[in-house]
C-alpha cells in the first residue's frame, strides 16, 4: 500500500465521519460505517485510479455501504411513514427554538429517506457538484437534483413543524 | 418565459446549479413574486442550518480504531504472535476429548468425497457478484486484524481474551470457540457490518505457520443452508458454509485439510452442523 493511500485516507476521516453521522445519525454507527468504508477500500485499493478524485471514491464506497444497509433494514418503509407523518405545532416559540438547536437540525435530517439525505449531505453539507455527488450515489444529475429538492422542502417542513423532536427511525434502532 | 420556477430550480439555483439564462429568468421571477422570494429565503435558512449542524463533526477527535483501520499492511500474510491465553466464553474440555476422532473421521470422509466443493463455487452455491465481495472483504479483514498485531491495532479490539476488556456481549447463540487443542490462541475480536447484517470476527494464531494466524467470521443471513464450499482470495485460503441463519467464515494460510479440520470442530462447538 503506498503511502499516499494511506494518508489521503487519513485525511478524509473528518468528512467521512461527517457525511456517515448525516447518513446514519448516531456516532457509533457513522463510525462503524467509515471504519467498514476504509477496510473496503483497502481491499479494493486497486480499483481506485490514479488521477481520479479520492474523495469521491471513498464517499462512494461510504454511500454504498449505508444503502446496501438501509435496504438490508428494510426501513425505507418505516422512514417513508415518518416522512409522511405531521408531527408538533405550529407554536412560532416551538419552532425558533427547534431552529436554533442544531440537534434539532440533526434529527430532522435523520428522519429523510436514506437517498434524499444522502444528497443533501454530499452536496449542501459536503460542497460536491451535482454532477459529482451524481457520480458518488451512482444515479442521473436529474435524480440527485430531484432528491435534493425534496430533501430541502421536508427538512423546512419538519423544522417548521417543530423539528426533529421525535427521533429518527434510525436512533430508535440504534437503541434497541 | 419560463413557468413559476419548480422547488428542483430553485434549489438548483441556490446551489449555483442553473445556466444563464435559467439564473436570469429565476431571478426575474424573484423580483416580481414575493412568495417566490419567501420560498427562497426559506430554503435557503435550511442550507446554512444543516451546513451549521454538521460542521462541528469537523472539529472532533477522530477514533484511534478509525487511524488504526487506515494503516493496514494487507500485502503481508505472515505473523508472529506473542502467544497469549485465551479465556473468555470457551466451552469446556471434555467435549473435546472425543472429538479428535470424529475430527479424523469426517476428515477421512472429506478425503474421499467431500472434495467436490473444493477448489471453487459448486453448484447453485457458485459464488455472486456480492458473495465474491464479501469473500475479498472478509479476507482484508482478517489482513487487517493480523497486521494490526504489528502495532497497537489490538488495543482497539471490541473482544479480548480477557473478560474485563470485553467491550460488547455476543448474542446468545454465537460462542467463541476453543481452538486451544489445535495450538490456536484467541488473540480478539470484533463486530463489523457484513452487507448491512453485524458479524463477528474471531481472529487466531499460533506459532505453527501451516495452520495460523486463522479468522473465523460468523455472520447472520437469510440465505439458504450451504454446505462448506473452498474459496481462494489474494492467496489467502477460505472455508465457508452457512447453517441456520449463519454464515460461518474459516480464513487464513492452513490448507484445505487443516481448514477443513478446523471447520468440523468450529461445527461441532457452535451446533452449526
Amino acid at each position: 500500500m503506498s503511502d499516499t493511500f494511506s494518508e489521503q485516507l487519513v485525511a478524509s476521516l473528518p468528512r467521512l465521519r461527517r457525511f456517515a453521522r448525516g447518513l446514519t445519525g448516531t456516532v457509533a454507527q457513522a463510525d462503524d460505517l467509515v471504519q467498514s468504508a476504509c477496510e473496503r477500500a483497502l481491499t479494493r485499493r486497486h480499483q481506485f485510479q490514479e488521477g481520479t478524485r479520492f474523495d469521491s471514491w471513498m464517499f462512494r464506497i461510504v454511500q454504498t455501504l449505508w444503502i446496501d444497509h438501509v435496504r438490508s433494514r428494510d426501513v425505507r418503509k418505516e422512514e417513508a411513514e415518518v416522512e409522511d407523518d405531521k408531527v408538533g405545532t405550529d407554536e412560532p416559540m416551538r419552532r425558533a427554538e427547534a431552529r436554533l438547536a442544531l440537534e434539532e437540525v440533526r434529527r430532522a435530517a435523520s428522519r429523510l429517506p436514506p437517498e434524499q439525505r444522502a444528497a443533501l449531505m454530499l452536496v449542501t453539507v459536503d460542497g460536491f457538484s451535482y454532477k459529482e455527488a451524481a457520480e458518488i450515489a451512482q444515479v442521473p444529475v436529474g435524480t440527485i437534483m430531484s432528491r435534493l429538492a425534496r430533501a430541502r422542502v421536508a427538512l423546512m417542513t419538519i423544522l417548521e413543524q417543530g423539528g426533529g423532536l421525535r427521533g429518527s427511525t434510525d436512533d430508535a434502532a440504534a437503541q434497541r | 418565459m419560463m413557468q413559476r420556477p419548480s422547488d428542483e430550480l430553485l434549489v438548483a439555483y441556490l446551489d449555483g446549479e442553473v445556466d444563464e439564462a435559467q439564473f436570469a429568468e429565476i431571478a426575474d421571477w424573484l423580483d416580481r413574486d414575493p412568495s417566490l422570494r419567501a420560498r427562497l429565503t426559506n430554503l435557503s435558512e435550511t442550507t446554512t442550518l444543516i451546513r451549521d449542524a454538521f460542521e462541528p463533526v469537523l472539529r472532533e477527535p477522530v477514533p484511534e480504531r478509525l487511524f488504526a483501520a487506515t494503516h493496514a499492511k494487507p500485502e503481508t500474510n505472515v505473523v508472529e504472535f506473542p502467544p497469549k491465553a485465551a479465556a473468555w466464553r470457551v466451552l469446556g474440555t471434555t467435549k473435546r476429548q472425543w472429538l479428535g476422532m470424529a475430527v479424523a473421521a469426517s476428515f477421512a470422509c472429506f478425503l474421499i468425497g467431500a472434495s467436490i466443493n473444493f477448489g471453487g463455487p459448486s453448484g447453485d452455491a457458485g459464488p455472486t457478484k456480492t458473495a465474491d465481495a464479501k469473500l475479498e472483504n472478509f479476507v482484508g479483514y482478517h489482513n487487517l486484524l493480523i497486521n494490526d498485531a504489528y502495532g497497537n491495532g489490538l488495543r482497539e479490539l471490541e473482544i479480548k481474551p480477557e473478560d474485563t476488556d470485553t467491550k460488547i456481549a455476543l448474542p446468545s447463540d454465537v460462542i467463541l470457540p476453543d481452538l486451544k487443542p489445535w495450538g490456536l490462541v484467541f488473540i480478539g475480536g470484533r463486530r463489523i457490518i457484513s452487507e448491512g447484517k453485524p458479524t463477528f470476527q474471531f481472529t487466531y494464531t499460533t506459532d505453527n505457520k501451516d495452520l495460523g494466524p486463522v479468522t473465523l467470521f460468523v455472520t447472520n443471513t437469510t440465505e439458504p443452508d450451504v454446505e462448506p464450499t473452498f474459496d481462494k482470495r489474494e492467496g489467502v485460503n477460505l472455508l465457508y458454509w452457512r447453517h441456520r441463519g449463519h454464515g460461518y467464515y474459516i480464513v487464513g494460510g492452513a490448507n484445505k485439510g487443516w481448514m477443513w479440520s478446523l471447520k468440523n470442530d468450529i461445527a461441532y462447538q457452535l451446533k452449526a452442523m
